[in-house]
């Protein structure tokens, strides 16, 4: 049965897929003038711009550029970087456990983060906690990533030596120690959409009348904490991360950046440096496949929390 | 029946402006905050002697000061105005950045959620497709292709922006759809674009604007990251993310460079947030009522 | 002398809001429910019967506070702290409401929910709590129990979801019922039978029960005596037979005039008119803008419950006149 729906979800995806290709496609034909110059910059002579155009097809009629490019990516075959001299699929390959592992670590911190205040707010709905709660949410979505990254950096990691600063060390504890401060960063910055969500939820849960069944049963606070609000507040969750995993990514592009770690997102800026366009396509590319896989992840995961959640 | 949905209409439009002066702390101390923010970007020339981009080498790197109440940079350069000047660009950033994907996304979603059929369908997929990228990496990447600049960012966030407006106007016609004042002005045969604009509009229109003050906070981080990336705004012009970005090799010396550019980006940002709650707030009531 | 677990409701008043905006809700309300009988409650939408109800076990909505005295077991439990309070949930007085579509823990197996209030209640086990459980859901009518133990709650219909909410309050073993429209969302059919499911497991155990309904004739079936409220007072109080047979309350009467029988040539006689809104209310009798007997006094100060004779009382001045009318 989970094939089944599995199956059909991943029909549902192609078009959406597509359309990720086509923009992807696109986007190099935003580039004003010849792509090609572009790439070359001062290096540009005649041959090479010529070079350029066959090797990357610049020369055929578009929608047969479109389907070779669409072609090689579904071998995975992304060309090779003008820059780095090496196979565009092998370098982005190598970069992705590092995003992956600080996306999820960040998630979680922000989940750790964000709930305890929530549960606080809404616990205490009305008063004076919860004004305090939301106004420091709403205050601090305006915490600017990069900002807060250096100043982390700064005071936790230089001044009181807690965190190394920048690479991403070797070894699993070396790694999750350096990536501490990265993951705590876009923890910080997302902490506030999540809190308002989750807040949000929670008061939902609170009122509802099952739980009013729990306290005219005589269960104790601890009990109704754990497995009547608690459980029934992790569909909730799960649907905010997902929802704003998009900001994730975004928090990993612009801390890669700060930290100096070589994943996707700093592997995205130093490219437009060097305006080694095919690479930008290609984390672009990866990154909007994540969000989809991501969000298919989540439909599975409701069925394993909810239920209710019947795979039709 | 159709002067109901007329007055209605109007009704509505003074509802908007009373939205702004109905009492509730945080809308009116955001507002506050934002007009003392814009007026302070505009006044900047009498606010400060010195000049944002002027080279001052023998005052470089001072700390905070009664002469210079933000310090100044490796260039000698005032702080204090830096941040100032910076203040007409951020905001910009944020307004402008706002304003293109609201009204684009606005129609649009008028006219997918009005027509549906396969018009909803086809726009419903591009927005589909587009939400699958995160906001971030599509403007870089957009950005990159352009070339640096504001107007890249512009063009780049209008091309990612509007979806969001187009999902909540879409969402707000389809519940419209069938309330009577449409299907009234449906029966006198008013022209689709009438009953659009004069009825439909007014009414979905409060609910973006929540949406629209956080998004102005968003524009503004994500502005402020591309210049600290250097894709943005060039030096020397003065905005806050190109000013943390010249401050983080100073971090440790002259901690002031990024403190105080960071610090305009956050109270701007609370002041727009506050004002977004707010009207929430005024919004749900109006909503009860 | 009360009786070990007699209910005594003695002055109950309910706020809402704080400070300017406090206003009284429910206006001394006080009535008692001798161990092992039944009383029920009656009243339109917006009278107070579930607020009154949830008083009890101090399950009022925020906001809301009380004050006078609730005695039960000769413990005033209107005194009590949240802590104290959480003591008589569920092992003392038992509740259930009004919608089990929502009454339930949807991501709890119902053996599990009902288990849990078991273990906890009576310091045992999870195994045992497990197999008590089974046999509650038993008594409470569900067949296959030990199977359906497993089941997810929208995995029952609305009776048997409701069956299951009555083992879950009885499962610890109070000896009080409080019972908010158990069955307002229940098709006619079920509703009888749930009914019945109260009232015998009332009998079996000799426990006491307060039932809350709009509708007469389910307070009809099982209560012993009951108690018409309105605009937040009680109007009328009296032994169900009694009360029924001749109302000494002009509301009381249009109620049960407003009742559509068999018989009739198809005629409604509802009450003309609608409940005051609380903010607004008359400073005389609540119910005279309505009333038909209504005159001068009637308007000029609030009634007092005048006493009929031992067990019934009325908050009517014109007790007499209808007396007579029925009799006369």
């Amino acid at each position: 049965m989970v094939m089944r729906y599995l199956g059909r979800r991943l029909l549902q995806i192609v078009p959406v897929l597509v359309g990720i290709s086509l923009v992807v496609f696109l986007l190099v034909r935003l580039i004003p003038g010849d792509p090609a110059r572009a790439m070359l910059g001062t290096r540009a002579t005649p041959e090479l711009i010529a070079r350029l155009h066959s090797q990357f097809g610049l020369d055929k009629p578009i929608w047969v550029q479109y389907l070779d490019f669409l072609g090689s990516v579904l071998h995975g075959d992304f060309g090779i970087s003008f820059f780095y001299q090496t196979s565009i699929g092998g370098l982005v390959l190598a970069r992705i456990p590092l995003t992956v592992a600080l996306l999820a670590y960040a998630a979680l911190m922000s989940i750790i983060l964000a709930l305890p205040l929530a549960l606080l707010a809404a616990f205490r709905r009305g008063g004076v906690l919860d004004q305090g709660i939301r106004l420091l949410f709403t205050g601090s979505l305006g915490l600017p990533a990069f900002w807060l990254g250096l100043l982390l950096a700064l005071i936790l990691g230089v001044n009181l030596g807690l965190f190394p600063v920048s690479g991403a060390g070797s070894g699993v504890l070396d790694g999750l120690w350096h990536l501490t401060l990265p993951a705590f960063t876009i923890a910080l910055s997302i902490t506030p959409i999540i809190g308002r969500s989750l807040r949000s939820s929670l008061i939902d849960v609170l009122r509802s009348d099952f739980v009013t069944t729990g306290r005219a049963a005589g269960l104790s606070r601890r009990t109704i904490t754990l497995t009547y609000v608690l459980r029934n507040s992790l569909v909730p969750a799960v649907t905010v991360l997902s929802v704003n995993v998009g900001w994730l990514i975004g928090g990993t592009v612009i801390v890669e950046q700060v930290f100096a770690l070589p994943g996707l997102g700093s592997l995205l800026v130093t490219s437009i440096t060097t305006r080694d366009y095919t690479i930008i396509q290609a984390v672009t590319l990866i990154l909007a496949l994540f969000v989809v896989l991501v969000n298919l992840a989540t439909d599975l995961v409701y069925v394993a929390l909810d239920p209710r959640v019947v795979l039709r | 029946m159709a002067v109901l949905s007329v007055t209605r209409s109007r009704r509505v439009g003074r509802g908007i402006t009373r939205l702004f002066t109905l009492p509730g702390w945080e809308r009116r101390v955001g507002l506050a905050g934002v007009l003392v923010v814009a007026l302070l970007a505009t006044a900047a020339p009498l606010l400060t002697a010195y000049d944002p981009t002027v080279l001052d080498l023998p005052h470089a790197l001072q700390p905070p000061s009664l002469a210079h109440p933000f310090g100044t940079d490796p260039f000698g350069r005032d702080i204090f105005s830096r941040v100032l000047y910076g203040a007409r660009i951020d905001l910009q950033i944020g307004l402008i950045g706002v304003a293109i994907p609201l009204v684009c996304g606005t129609a649009i979603g008028l006219v997918s959620g009005f027509y549906g059929g396969w018009i909803d369908g086809i726009i419903g997929r591009i927005i589909d497709v587009v939400v699958a990228f995160p906001f971030l990496v599509l403007v870089i990447a957009i950005v990159a292709m352009l070339g640096p600049g504001l107007v890249s960012f512009y063009i780049a966030v209008s091309l990612v922006s509007w979806v969001a407006y187009a999902r909540i106007i879409r969402g707000e016609v389809l519940s419209a759809r069938g309330r009577e004042y449409v299907l009234a002005a449906r029966m006198l045969g008013y022209s689709d674009a009438r009953i659009m604009f004069r009825h439909l509009l007014p009414n979905v229109v409060p609910a973006v604007f929540v949406f629209a003050m956080s998004d102005i906070v968003l524009d503004i981080l994500t502005g402020a990251s591309l210049g600290f990336f250097g894709l943005g705004v060039q030096s020397p012009t003065p905005e806050w993310g190109v000013m943390i970005a010249e401050g983080r090799d100073f971090i440790t010396t002259a901690w002031w460079m990024v403190a105080f550019p960071g610090l305009a980006i956050i109270v701007v940002g609370l002041f727009f947030s506050l004002v977004g709650d707010g009207l929430a707030d005024v919004i749900r009531r109006i909503d009860a009522r | 002398m009360h009786a070990r677990d007699d209910l005594v409701v003695d002055n109950l008043r309910v706020w809402f809001g704080h400070g300017a905006r406090r206003r009284e809700v429910i206006h001394g309300v006080s009535f008692e429910l001798p161990a092992g009988s039944s009383f029920g409650l009656i009243g339109e939408s917006g009278s107070g019967k579930s607020l009154t109800c949830r008083s009890i076990l101090r399950l009022l909505p925020p906001g809301g506070s009380i004050g006078g005295h609730i005695r039960y077991g000769g413990v005033d439990l209107a005194g009590l702290g949240e802590g104290a309070m959480r003591a008589y949930r569920g092992s003392r007085i038992g509740m259930i409401f009004q919608d089990p579509l929502t009454a339930l823990n949807p991501v709890m197996r119902v053996g599990d929910a009902i288990a849990q209030v078991i273990a906890e209640h009576g310091r045992i086990g999870t195994r045992p709590a497990r197999s008590a459980a089974v046999e509650m859901m038993e008594r409470v009518g569900i067949l296959d129990a030990a199977r359906r133990a497993h089941d997810y709650p929208h995995q029952f219909s609305g009776g048997m979801r409701q069956r299951i909410v009555i083992a879950m309050a009885l499962a610890a073993q109070p000896t009080l019922l409080l019972a908010d429209e158990p069955t307002t969302a229940l098709d006619v059919i079920i509703q009888a039978e749930i009914l019945r499911l109260i009232d015998r497991l009332r009998r079996d155990r000799g426990m006491s029960l307060l039932l809350v309904s709009h509708d007469l004739g389910v307070v009809a079936s099982v209560c012993e005596q009951i108690g018409v409220m309105y605009a937040g007072e009680l109007v009328e109080i009296g032994p169900t037979q009694q009360l029924l047979a001749s109302p000494r309350h002009p509301y009381t009467r249009g109620l049960l005039e407003s009742l559509p029988e068999a018989g009739d040539q198809g005629r409604l006689r509802p009450i003309p008119g609608a409940p005051p809104d609380p903010a607004a209310r008359p400073s005389g009798c609540a119910f005279a803008p309505r009333c038909r007997l209504a005159t001068e006094e009637c308007r000029r100060q609030p009634i007092p419950l005048i006493g009929v004779d031992e067990h019934r009382a009325s908050r009517c001045i014109h007790v007499q006149q209808l007396a007579e009318a029925v009799h006369g």
